[in-house]
């Protein structure tokens, strides 16, 4: 947890929230917090019921406490990355880091790129559809776009210009 | 109790409530749409297992 506190402005850097969890109490949580000067993200208790979450997520151990687990949850709500490392080895903070960074790189063309039945928008260029925002889907007519640059112009297109 | 499998890549992540170190509750759902969360999961406080 050390790690993630020193390296925390990163994350944000990337919109993203760091969430401690173990199957510790909140006193011993809060005493360990403040003995690492950990401080800049919530230390969560899976206390009570005792590994909960943990055993939701798959990482509870027989002997009842969790593994060092890691799940990154996009803001879709989705899990997109996940690794369970050895009890004693650190995470690969990088690793991670560059998992949010290319979230965060390919959110608007990801929102241009799924396929869904439903309503076509009629007849309108992309770029005339308005903000993506997430939820919002469009359902592709084909795949040659009227674009400058078909692809990587797309990319461009949901980064700079909505 | 059952074991629960671990979310796979592209799941909907299991929605939550813990406290946290000053007994505020967090719940994952909150963050939708607004953050990206990382959770780190570990095993114990105060010792290296």
């Amino acid at each position: 947890m050390r790690a993630f506190e020193g390296r925390y402005a990163e994350f944000a850097r990337w919109d993203t929230q760091v969430l401690g969890i173990s199957v510790d109490s909140v006193p011993s949580k809060k005493a360990w917090a403040e003995s690492l000067g950990v401080k800049s993200f919530p230390l969560l208790s899976d206390f009570w019921p005792h590994g909960a979450v943990s055993r939701r997520y798959g990482v509870l151990r027989p002997e009842g406490f969790s593994e060092r687990a890691i799940f990154v949850v996009a803001k879709d709500g989705r899990v997109r990355f996940s690794k369970v490392y050895p009890t004693k080895e650190s995470p690969d903070l990088a690793e991670i880091l560059g998992v949010v960074e290319e979230l965060e790189s390919r959110r608007w063309a990801r929102a241009y790129l799924l396929t869904e039945s439903g309503e076509a928008p009629q007849q309108a260029p992309l770029r005339s559809l308005g903000p993506w925002s997430p939820g919002r889907r469009f359902r592709l007519l084909s795949f040659g776009f009227d674009l400058d640059d078909p692809g990587l112009g797309l990319l461009r297109l949901g980064q700079g210009q909505v | 109790m059952v074991e629960s499998v671990a979310p796979k890549i592209g799941d909907v992540a299991p929605d939550f409530t813990l406290p946290d170190t000053a007994g505020q509750k967090v719940t994952l759902s909150d963050f939708q749409g607004k953050m990206n969360v990382v959770l780190a999961f570990h095993p114990l406080a105060w010792t290296s297992v």
